[in-house]
């Protein structure tokens, strides 16, 4: 970009200097062709052209000339380098615009890509953590079931054990306690009606038996 | 002439009274024949039993018939080798009472000459157990006790139940 406007002040310059030289060449035709006064005294007094043009066009004149075209030459350089400079920051303030923009879009997104891979993580580490909370809350029931049924059967079976023995206890007592106490004569009645109550049930065993 | 019924005496109640029993008709069949053939009295001065005396009087049997007394053998061998036995259990040893009234109302109701053996259980408590050819009869206090334990089962419950209420 920076050649190119140099290129083009340059050319400017040229086409500038071009015409001047042109006008002025053209102007002082111009003043020859009026015939003037001044003219026809210049003509009168100088009767060649190369003596005219080297008299209009004498070192003073192209000094002149070279000051003037010196100076637009520095105002254009001037004012083009200002537009350059108002340009170059222009496009400056642009592409750091544009970078800023790119970049927080770049990074918005980014940042929107990851937050949601994060969200996706999280959602994921959710379900997983979920599904061991079921997968434990499932074994705690089924342990649950079979420790309240192992209690059952083993409260069950103490019960039994405690039935068991506590009438093994009972009968013990008893045994014990009055065992001695009633005489066989007195318990006479109570054998002898036990046996002829078994009386049929002996009496076919001892006829079949060997 | 037709062999006399020969039945046991109540006070014969046991097999080893019978083989005992045996063991002395031997020796008073050998007794008898010695003197015999010295020509002595056969049964003069004989050193009897009570049991094989109970026998003879009341079978009405001749000491000096050997008839009878081969009957009296027969019958006493064949009771060895084929009589009933029941064996009685009791917490305590029997007496003669008991005894006699069990061999009374045995040979009464079952069997007229059925042998008893009796031993000693302590468990038992109150009441016998019974022992025959095949079968065994539980007529304790403890077995009673055991057939009605749901009953004490219930009780108890009962009495928890007024407990806790």
């Amino acid at each position: 970009m920076n050649v190119w406007w140099i290129y083009t002040i340059i050319a400017i310059l040229t086409a500038f200097t071009i015409a001047f030289i042109w006008l002025a060449y053209k102007l002082n035709e111009i003043q020859k062709n009026q015939k003037s006064p001044k003219n026809q005294l210049l003509e009168s007094l100088g009767k060649s052209p190369e003596a005219d043009v080297e008299h209009i066009f004498n070192r003073e004149f192209r000094e002149e000339l070279r000051n003037r075209g010196r100076l637009y030459f520095e105002k254009i350089i001037g004012e083009n380098a200002m537009f350059l400079q108002q340009d170059l920051r222009l496009t400056t303030s642009q592409l750091n615009d544009f970078m800023k923009s790119e970049i927080s879009s770049t990074l918005k997104e980014e940042f929107s890509k990851y937050e949601q891979s994060i969200g996706d993580a999280k959602q994921m580490a959710i379900e997983s953590i979920q599904k061991t909370l079921d997968t434990l809350e499932n074994q705690r029931k089924t342990i649950t079931e079979e420790v309240r049924k192992d209690l059952d059967v083993e409260k069950e079976k103490l019960i039994g054990n405690m039935e068991q023995n506590m009438t093994d206890i009972i009968s013990h007592y008893l045994i014990e306690a009055i065992g001695d106490q009633i005489d066989l004569e007195d318990q006479l009645d109570y054998i002898l009606g036990e046996l002829d109550q078994n009386k049929e049930v002996i009496i076919e065993d001892l006829k079949h038996g060997i | 002439m037709a062999s006399k019924e020969i039945s046991l005496i109540s006070s014969i109640q046991k097999p080893s009274q019978l083989r005992k029993l045996i063991r002395e008709l031997d020796m008073v069949e050998n007794s008898i024949s010695e003197r015999r053939i010295r020509g002595d009295d056969q049964t003069k001065d004989l050193s009897l039993s009570f049991n094989l005396k109970g026998m003879i009087k009341h079978n009405e049997l001749d000491l000096t018939n050997s008839v009878d007394l081969k009957n009296l053998r027969d019958f006493l061998e064949d009771l060895q080798n084929n009589a009933k036995v029941m064996h009685f259990s009791f917490t305590q040893p029997t007496s003669e009472l008991v005894l006699n009234k069990l061999i009374e109302w045995l040979r009464k109701n079952i069997d007229p000459n059925i042998l008893l053996t009796t031993g000693l259980n302590n468990s038992i408590g109150v009441g016998f157990t019974l022992r025959t050819t095949n079968k065994y009869f539980d007529f304790s206090l403890g077995n009673i006790l055991r057939n009605n334990k749901e009953l004490l089962v219930k009780k108890i419950s009962e009495v928890n139940k007024d407990a806790t209420s």
